[in-house]
């Protein structure tokens, strides 16, 4: 479970940077896949090993595309709240031991409506963290509309692609 | 003591998460004045290695664009090879006496004198607020902080950090960036800064109301900055309105440069560089 997270961590952060920040369409669209290492999470992970971890995610991405922080602030805000969204989004299983997060273990509707809730909260702080102010508010709300929506498409074709039902 | 511990204890999840959150603000707030961290350096030379295989894979599917932007910019040398050599004949017909030609290498010192080093694009963004570019060049080239990046088709960004190997540019599509333009009809000079909408479009600043434009008008680099050379082509104006209550009129200006396909560009270096912020750095203190 640890050695899985540890290397998802490296494989979101590596499609992040090679692959995602390349997407320059319309300029709206800037998809931030590596979040699903955060919704990813196990529930039992302490707080201070996901806050950190999140942490040190989000500082990679900004190291590599010169982003200064925006993105540590964006994850670190929403690995802080994880707990509270999942208490908020009640789910016909119990969120007992062993079960994970994913879209195999929980469901469709439970987990579009966990992941889009994070996403977009991650997207809302990373843009207006870019823009730093209040005017122009469209142009950022587009950005935020249309990445978030890109995101969560992009994120659920892979909880499809790795499918992993629960035994 | 006792209960201000265990109140910690029981809230560290949301200290951390101040602590953290505090750590990402200032990186942040200081990150804004583009201030050359010893992880940044670090981050360039190794990220650049990355990127540089990644671009390489990335340009074999770009090949006919390349090839086509190289061949224009070919044509456009060939044509400036041309207008100079005729501009050469007449001074070598000039320097038959002795006087002129003490003239000529005096005029030819006072001038700031580019070099170019030629470049390759390694990692480019277009749809951020604060967009850079990085380049395969380093020190060990002589790549400097504050030279500008010359694309084929128009000026591009400014270097703002290097390491050995590769360098950082800020783009012109970045709120944070401006670059002293002029208006080549009249040489009205202003400012040319991007308001992080359409990576198409940039904004001309300062340029007084009673100044003529018309649209069409090209947008050069003034020179006044020592970091490009006068005269490299910005861009066109698109369209022109005057705002109630300001004296200065509001320019749309087309990018001559497509920063959406960079591929090669030119890093222009100063050679008078240090001398000429020296004197400055005398002026300001007077």
């Amino acid at each position: 479970m640890l050695i899985t997270n540890i290397l998802r961590f490296f494989i979101v952060l590596v499609l992040q940077l090679l692959v995602f920040n390349n997407i320059q369409f319309s300029g709206y669209i800037n998809p931030f896949f590596y979040v699903l290492f955060i919704l990813l999470l196990p529930f039992e992970t302490p707080r201070w090993l996901m806050l950190i971890s999140s942490f040190l995610l989000g500082l990679s991405v900004d190291i590599f595309s010169h982003s200064y922080g925006m993105h540590a602030s964006a994850s670190v805000f929403i690995a802080f709240i994880r707990p509270y969204i999942i208490r908020f989004i009640h789910s016909k299983k119990d969120y007992e031991a062993g079960v994970l997060p994913t879209m195999g273990h929980l469901g469709f509707s439970w987990f579009i409506s966990y992941a889009s809730l994070l996403i977009f909260i991650h997207h809302f702080i990373y843009f207006f963290l870019e823009v730093f102010r209040f005017s122009g508010f469209p142009s950022t709300f587009y950005r935020i509309i249309y990445s978030s929506i890109a995101t969560i498409i992009i994120i659920i074709a892979e909880q499809f692609l790795f499918f992993k039902e629960r035994k | 003591m006792r209960y201000l511990l265990h109140f910690l204890w029981k809230n560290y999840a949301f200290l951390l998460f101040l602590a953290l959150e505090l750590i990402s603000f200032i990186l942040v707030v200081n990150g804004n004045k583009h201030q050359s961290a010893v992880f940044s350096s670090i981050a360039n030379q190794y990220g650049g290695k990355v990127f540089t295989s990644y671009s390489n894979m990335r340009n074999y599917f770009h090949l006919k664009e390349a090839n086509e932007l190289l061949s224009q910019e070919n044509a456009y040398l060939k044509e400036q090879l041309l207008s100079s050599q005729f501009a050469t004949d007449g001074s070598n017909f000039q320097a038959f006496t002795p006087i002129d030609t003490t003239e000529r290498i005096q005029i030819d010192s006072t001038q700031t004198r580019f070099d170019f080093i030629s470049a390759k694009v390694i990692s480019n963004t277009t749809n951020r607020q604060r967009n850079y570019i990085m380049l395969n060049k380093g020190t060990k080239h002589g790549v400097r902080k504050n030279m500008g990046i010359v694309g084929p088709n128009g000026v591009v960004g400014v270097i703002f950090e290097t390491s050995e190997d590769f360098s950082s540019g800020i783009s012109l599509l970045n709120i944070k960036q401006s670059v002293s333009a002029k208006l080549k009809s009249n040489n009205e000079l202003g400012s040319l800064i991007w308001d992080g909408d359409s990576p198409l479009f940039g904004q001309l600043d300062a340029i007084e109301n009673y100044v003529p434009i018309h649209i069409g008008d090209t947008i050069i680099t003034s020179g006044f900055s020592h970091i490009f050379p006068e005269g490299e082509n910005i861009g066109i104006v698109e369209e022109f309105n005057k705002i109630p209550g300001k004296t200065s009129w509001n320019i749309k200006v087309r990018f001559s440069s497509n920063f959406k396909q960079l591929f090669w560009v030119n890093i222009a270096r100063n050679l008078n560089y240090e001398q000429q912020m020296a004197l400055e750095a005398i002026e300001l203190e007077n």
